[in-house]
């Protein structure tokens, strides 16, 4: 449902706010809602990388990178699935699992900031809804 | 009229905004939203549906496996994140191939190119039949009643379970003309319906007892097209 109010919001400059309220019909709340789902599954998935790499699951990274790498997109940050897709390469490339550890340590910070985004901003919404 | 559509799609969030638009563009009533190829197929071998969007890379078997055992062909949507399957997709003659995320307006495009439904439904029916002249005469014959097609030089002869009608034509033209998804050449004198199979060993297979060879150059796309479990 559409508040009123959506109009006057202003997402973070990170997010693509044009295709969000394309894709949600400027509801926020729906908006709100992708971005915890997605938080929570990005959660869940990231923290598996580094026990697959150690114990040699290369291929089943490279699947578990791909099956979640959209849902940046679907958070409108294009540039966190970008990089996503890069890692998807390398993995797909069966790196060894000490290139592998390697490169999840290079991306961790990357993807802690990009969670951390996703989940302020739905913080914000959620504020902002309240009002 | 609303085209029925299911949604196989292993991203939920993926699946809940492309369910959004569907109700969002009035065109398209979505009927079942499945996580995987093996959940889908079930539901598809008892229930006809206009359309499919259907992600490719998901746990267990991808999704051109799907529409590989399908026993008709409805239109389909590729909703995937890679374009590399761009050419796969040509090969499987998708309606279009949506990357993800997409926006509303994309997706409304895709929608833009799918068949009218009259239309899809017209191709449906001719493809499930076909004519031939037999003395003098034309003569239906339902794709589901034809066991096998055998050369005769000039002459070809359909066989059927209780009948079997020879018409003036070759193997080579009738495998262009014949619906491929039911058909298949199986050696230069032989065309089989793939559903009428009963048994397979080496390079011979049986269809209602009658022996008929696969040639070493068939056997491949012959092997590919059955499902083995």
């Amino acid at each position: 449902m559409q508040a009123i109010s959506d109009t006057v919001f202003q997402l973070s400059s990170q997010f693509d706010s044009m295709f969000l309220f394309d894709m949600h019909d400027n509801d926020l709340a729906a908006i709100s809602d992708i971005f915890l789902t997605s938080h929570q599954q990005l959660s869940e998935e990231t923290a598996k990388y580094a026990w697959l790499a150690e114990n040699g699951e290369i291929s089943e990274l490279k699947r578990r990178v791909h099956l979640v790498k959209p849902l940046w997109g679907y958070c409108g940050l294009s540039e966190f699935q970008t990089r996503f897709q890069e890692m998807e390469n390398f993995f797909s490339a069966n790196p060894s699992i000490n290139d592998s550890l390697i490169r999840l340590e290079a991306e961790n910070p990357f993807i802690l900031e990009g969670l951390e985004l996703i989940k302020q901003e739905a913080n914000k919404i959620q504020e902002f809804l309240k009002q | 009229m609303r085209y029925t559509a299911v949604i196989v799609e292993d991203l939920s969030v993926a699946a809940d905004v492309l369910q959004k638009y569907c109700i969002k563009s009035g065109k398209v009533n979505v009927v079942g939203s499945f996580k995987s190829t093996e959940e889908a197929i079930p539901y598809l071998s008892e229930n006809s549906v206009d359309l499919i969007f259907l992600d490719i890379e998901m746990p267990g078997a991808n999704g051109f496996s799907l529409l590989d055992q399908m026993q008709y062909q409805p239109q389909v949507i590729l909703t995937t994140s890679k374009t590399e399957y761009a050419f796969d997709a040509f090969e499987y003659s998708v309606t279009d191939f949506l990357r993800k995320p997409f926006s509303y307006q994309r997706f409304a495009q895709a929608l833009e190119k799918l068949k009218p439904l009259n239309e899809k439904k017209e191709e449906q029916e001719e493809m499930s039949h076909v004519f031939i002249k037999s003395d003098g005469k034309l003569i239906r014959l339902n794709n589901d009643d034809i066991l096998y097609i055998e050369s005769m030089g000039d002459y070809v002869k359909f066989i059927t379970n209780d009948k079997k009608i020879i018409s003036h034509n070759t193997i080579k033209a009738l495998t262009e003309k014949i619906n491929p998804d039911v058909f298949c050449k199986v050696h230069r004198s032989y065309i089989i319906n793939m559903n009428k199979i009963s048994d397979i060993r080496d390079n011979t297979l049986y269809i209602a007892n009658a022996k008929i060879p696969v040639s070493k150059a068939n056997r491949s796309t012959v092997m590919s097209r059955i499902k083995i479990v």
